[in-house]
């Protein structure tokens, strides 16, 4: 089957199984670096990419699903300033995801971000008990112990911040 | 050339309407074909990929428009099959029974559920979800397209009798080909309502039991009280006797009462199901002192 | 079937793709394994094997790739290499394997034979017979710590790519040992060591799954490539598993609660090979010494074969069980005499621990000093109690909690014994450029290469970022062993101290270049290890009432370390690793919005020269913290690490 698709901003048309499965169509046909990890299934969470801009477990999803479909993975989003948020907030924080889960917990979090980036009040999310729940919940598909909750929350609400910042910065200078 | 040396590519149909869909369907009738709405179970499934055998010819069910409408009314909601789980929770939080939004939401987190069909979950083979039993508690009923030469017809059932009385999924073997086009949820209002899950249905069976009651509730204690209790790896519990017991049960309930409903909800259990682990029978066990705690909260505070 | 792969596939894709074929069975011999014959697929089994068919580890071998008998479930048995990944699994599902059980297991007595019995043993009483057993001073407390066999299934899959150009062999894959990878390549292809090149890649190696299998990988990978003539890819999934230990331990004390007298025995099953068994016993025995006063005190180590995975090193060599079982016995004695742990450990962490051949003494007293903030963090002396209460008739509200405490010292490294064994170095080169290149073989990217550029920046009192230079994963002019938990951050960083001092004198004297090899591990030694770095944690659970689930609420933690660089970095170190060990040990983290799982963690300073890995300390004792928060909790002799929701549910039966 031939798909038709962009990965990390390149377009490409490949020549895959039609049920070949996304994380492995991008280790062996795009080679991407950053999915080590091979389930095949078993939800271990370790494969997430942006499909669509939406985060999905590209083991889970099939190539016939992919045609014209946007993909980003780490390999891609470590080089944008979105991904400096999240770094960043690591950075402040002192706490950081292990090298197993850095990729797919990293895009995880942007894709929380994305979800609430244009919400007026942060403090609301963060006092929000069931959002909380929802975003602890996400965080416990990554099958990886390295990191509790409490940081969790704490690196995204830093992001958060650092999002909105620079956020604030690029309308202030498009105004301006 | 083949694609791979030893692997044919699964031919994908990608029919737009349910017209499309019966074609398709009855075409290929002879050959070994796989029906797909959000694929997340199909794909988790070991050995999966590559497989010689499966997947030769697959009905993708995404362009099908009408498996996304929602139409509601004040009576009830009709939800398209390819409706997400995620959509549901977000669309019926206000007017749903609470007991069905938690039992989606413990189907999976927030960016899974975005890719679960209702429709999908309603048709695992081989596994009972916690949101299907809650759904037959609630009396849902779902419109079945049945796919014939030339023609389809549409068939409203409960959705019980999508599965056998042990919950294994048979629709297929009744109507061979039928797919599950809508679901229609009535909107109800109950006094009491608990839903609670434990374990991993899909990555560990063996150890996850769930239990949901609805009920109304006066003074007197529960009154038309329906309740079904899950066991992943057999089936569900969901049987008037079960619901008489809880009916005639005194309230506020003491823990002898709350020892002697387990005591019969086992032995149901163990006559039609067979018998259960013991971590689920101390979880469900466990389920049962809860509910009857809420319970009790609940009579005291009327 | 290898020719006409190479003239249909190997020019098209320049590589070829292959799977390695792992046994789901245990202790059966082969009667006939046989490929499928019409894919499109090479086989490659021992018979391909140019060499030996041997990987050999420390004082253990073990075959490469099965030959006659199964010995293990996941033992290589054969690789299938072909054009693509779809090829080589469909091949891989058609592979006829037909086997009979062994009916008497056979054991390579020359190759992997058990240890004899390591033993310990003092007595400062002329006549033992004092205190006896029967002797009525004294209360005979017995018991039972196990921890059981854990497969380490974090879905990691290890691809090794190999191939061959002019004359030169090259292998690129993860790995923590690549002096290992180069030796069995070696053995295994017939190539001389000085044409193989091992190319390392990033990994994180959370319980050593990297030391040893890609080695095993990589020879086969080596000798696919070799006999298809082409690249050859090979993946397989990255297996490990930690040992299956029983410590059986009983102490006399006498009325007072003073311990006299203690037997200690442990049985550690370490799987189907044996590598450095000698060692696990050095290392279990020391985490046997317990941290009270004894008079008399015999311990035995046994190690065992089982028909399961070779476990040489999952994160620890045997310490942290040990130095958890020793602590969870605390919990026992004090039970016996009705008193808190903590009450106990106060009246018995005094004087001095006896010094051995495996550690020099301690004194016991400075631990009260590492738990007293903890204790008031934690609010452990009302909480104890109070938890204490919801045993038996006293409770008057059902709850299932609970609250441990462990304390005790690290060690780093491997024993002086096996240092003495090994030839690992590393090398220090003084430069005409007044610059300073450190050279070791295993890989040191990250944090542990920062660490060691900044303990030669302090020593040779450079100022400038690229003044020291560090090569990681040279093999070709050093050996340095491997990188497995705790090892690197062990003796390495003093060696490299005193050697840069040597070379600072050296270099009064003579003008640079100026070259010094010296030893990883520290081989002068008195005691097999030294203590390094001191904890106390303390843990606090609950159980879930519907699921059974062990839950850690909080877990406060004091830690003494050697020098202290980033004590940020640091921080979010132990907490990984105590997450780490909470995970192993089966606790979930509390989800609880009111009560989120939070680790209060302080890091001091003891300002001794260098590091000290703290993994197997820190794994220890929180295992014995939650293990005796769990049996608080619980009310239960019968639990095991890990433990499980069903055994949470089957002792709440009560």
């Amino acid at each position: 089957m031939k798909v038709e698709l962009v990965v990390d901003g390149k377009t490409l048309s490949l020549n895959v199984s039609s049920d070949k499965p996304l994380s492995e169509l991008l280790r062996e046909d795009v080679e991407i670096k950053s999915l080590s990890t091979s389930c095949t299934g078993r939800l271990c969470g370790k494969c997430i990419v942006l499909l669509n801009d939406k985060a999905a477990l590209s083991c889970l999803v099939p190539a016939f699903n992919v045609k014209n479909a946007t993909i980003v993975t780490f390999d891609g989003f470590s080089k944008t300033k979105e991904c400096k948020d999240i770094e960043n907030a690591y950075q402040s924080l002192g706490i950081e995801p292990c090298q197993d889960c850095y990729a797919s917990r990293t895009l995880l979090i942007e894709n929380i971000l994305r979800r609430y980036e244009d919400t007026d009040f942060i403090d609301d999310i963060f006092s929000d008990e069931d959002i909380l729940k929802e975003i602890m919940e996400e965080h416990e598909l990554i099958k990886c112990y390295c990191m509790d909750s409490t940081s969790i929350l704490a690196i995204i609400k830093e992001s958060l911040n650092n999002r909105r910042k620079r956020n604030a910065t690029v309308y202030r200078t498009k105004i301006s | 050339m083949p694609l791979y040396t030893e692997l044919r590519s699964p031919n994908v149909h990608e029919p737009k309407t349910i017209g499309e869909y019966a074609d398709t369907v009855i075409n290929y009738s002879g050959s070994a074909t796989s029906i797909w709405a959000g694929g997340t179970y199909i794909m988790s499934r070991p050995d999966f990929y590559p497989s010689a055998a499966t997947n030769v010819e697959i009905i993708n069910l995404k362009d099908i428009e009408e498996l996304y409408r929602i139409q509601r009314n004040d009576r009830f909601s009709e939800i398209g099959a390819m409706v997400s789980l995620n959509d549901i929770a977000l669309l019926g939080n206000n007017i749903f029974p609470r007991s069905l939004i938690q039992a989606i939401e413990s189907t999976a987190c927030r960016m899974m559920r975005e890719r679960i069909s209702i429709g999908g979950t309603l048709c695992l083979k081989g596994l009972n979800s916690p949101l299907s039993s809650v759904l037959v508690l609630l009396d849902t009923a779902v419109e079945v397209v049945i796919p014939k030469r030339r023609n389809f017809t549409r068939r409203w059932m409960h959705v019980s009798r999508l599965y056998d009385k042990n919950g294994k999924f048979i629709l297929n073997t009744v109507f061979p080909n039928a797919l599950v086009s809508k679901i229609r949820i009535i909107i109800q209002d109950f006094d009491f309502e608990y839903f609670s899950t434990a374990g991993k249905p899909v990555c560990n069976p063996d150890e996850a039991v769930s239990l949901a009651v609805v009920s109304k509730l006066d003074q007197n204690g529960l009154t038309s009280p329906r309740a079904i209790i899950t066991i992943p790896s057999m089936g569900y519990a969901y049987s008037k006797d079960i619901d008489t017991l809880l009916e005639s049960m005194p309230l506020p309930a003491n823990e002898n009462s709350t020892k002697e409903l387990f005591k019969n909800i086992m032995a149901y259990i163990s006559d039609n199901l067979g018998p259960i682990t013991p971590i689920q029978e101390a979880r469900l066990n466990g389920m049962m002192k809860d509910m009857v705690l809420s319970l009790n909260q609940n009579i005291l505070s009327l | 079937m290898a020719d006409n792969i190479n003239n249909s596939y190997a020019g098209v894709n320049q590589r070829c793709c292959g799977t390695l074929i792992l046994s789901e069975t245990a202790e059966e011999d082969i009667i006939s394994l046989e490929t499928p014959e019409n894919s499109h697929c090479t086989p490659i089994t021992w018979q391909d094997i140019p060499g030996e068919n041997i990987i050999k580890i420390l004082s253990g071998s073990m075959p490469l790739l099965a030959k006659d008998t199964i010995s293990y479930k996941g033992q290589p048995l054969v690789a299938m290499i072909g054009p693509d990944y779809e090829t080589v699994l469909l091949a891989a599902k058609e592979i006829k394997l037909e086997t009979k059980k062994t009916e008497q297991r056979e054991l390579d007595l020359e190759t992997c034979s058990e240890p004899e019995e390591l033993t310990l043993s003092w007595s400062n009483q002329k006549n033992i017979e004092e205190h006896s057993e029967e002797s009525d001073e004294l209360k005979k407390i017995e018991s039972t710590f196990v921890s059981k066999s854990k497969e380490i299934d974090n879905f990691k899959m290890i691809s090794c790519i190999a191939w061959e150009k002019d004359e030169r062999l090259h292998v690129e894959l993860p790995c923590r040992w690549p002096d290992l990878v180069k030796d069995t390549v070696a053995s295994a292809t017939g190539y001389q060591k000085k044409n193989i090149f091992v190319h390392t890649l990033e990994c994180l190696s959370h319980y050593d799954e990297y030391a040893i299998f890609p080695a095993q990988l990589a020879a086969i990978t080596a000798i696919a490539a070799l006999k298809m003539n082409t690249t050859v890819e090979l993946r397989s999934t990255l297996l490990n598993r930690s040992p299956e230990v029983t410590v059986k331990r009983t102490t006399w004390c006498n009325l007072d609660s003073k311990p006299i007298r203690e037997e200690v025995s442990m049985t550690a099953e370490l799987g189907a090979f044996l590598f450095a068994p000698e060692e696990y016993q050095r290392q279990a025995i020391t985490g046997l010494i317990p941290n009270y006063e004894l008079q008399s005190f015999s311990a035995k180590v046994n190690i065992t074969r089982s028909n399961l995975l070779p476990s040489f090193s999952c994160g620890s060599m045997g310490y942290s069980v040990a130095l958890a079982s020793s602590e969870a016995h605390i919990d026992y004695i004090a039970d016996m005499f009705k008193v808190s742990p903590l009450t106990w450990r106060n009246r018995n962490l005094t004087g001095k621990r006896k010094f051995t051949d495996y550690l020099p003494a301690i004194e016991l007293s400075p631990m009260k000093e590492l738990y007293k903030d903890i204790l008031e963090k934690s609010e452990y002396r009302r909480k104890w109690p109070s938890y204490h209460l919801q045993k038996g008739n006293m409770s008057l509200l059902d709850f299932s909690r609970g609250i441990g405490l462990a304390v005790g010292v690290g060690i780093s490294g491997i024993s002086t014994t096996l240092a003495k064994m090994t030839k690992y170095s590393a090398r220090l080169n003084y430069t005409t450029k007044n610059n300073i290149t450190l050279s070791v073989s295993f890989p040191a990217k990250g944090q542990k290469g920062y660490l060691l550029k900044e303990i030669i920046s302090n020593e040779m009192r450079f100022h400038e970022d690229g003044d020291v230079i560090l090569f990681e994963s040279d093999t070709s002019s050093v050996s340095s062993g491997p990188d497995i938990l705790s090892r690197i951050n062990g003796r390495l960083p003093r060696q490299v101290m005193s050697s840069c001092r040597k070379l600072l004198r050296q270099a009064k004297t003579h003008e640079p270049p100026l070259s010094l090899t010296f030893d990883v591990d520290d081989k002068k030694n008195p005691c097999e290890f030294e203590n390094r770095g001191s904890m106390a944690i303390i843990v606090e659970v609950y159980t879930d009432d519907i699921t059974f689930n062990p839950v850690v609420r909080n877990v406060w933690a004091n830690i003494v370390v050697g020098s202290l660089f980033d004590k940020k970095e640091m921080e979010s170190r132990l907490k990984h690793e105590i997450i780490d060990a909470l995970h192993f040990s089966g606790a979930e983290l509390s989800k609880d919005l009111k009560h989120p799982f939070n680790v209060d963690i302080n890091i001091d300073s003891s300002n001794i020269d260098g590091l000290c890995g703290m993994e197997q300390t820190v794994s220890g004792l929180v295992q014995a913290a939650f293990f005796s928060a769990m049996r608080q909790c619980c009310g239960s002799n019968k639990l095991s690490i890990p433990i499980s929701s069903r055994e949470v549910a089957e002792s709440q039966e009560r």
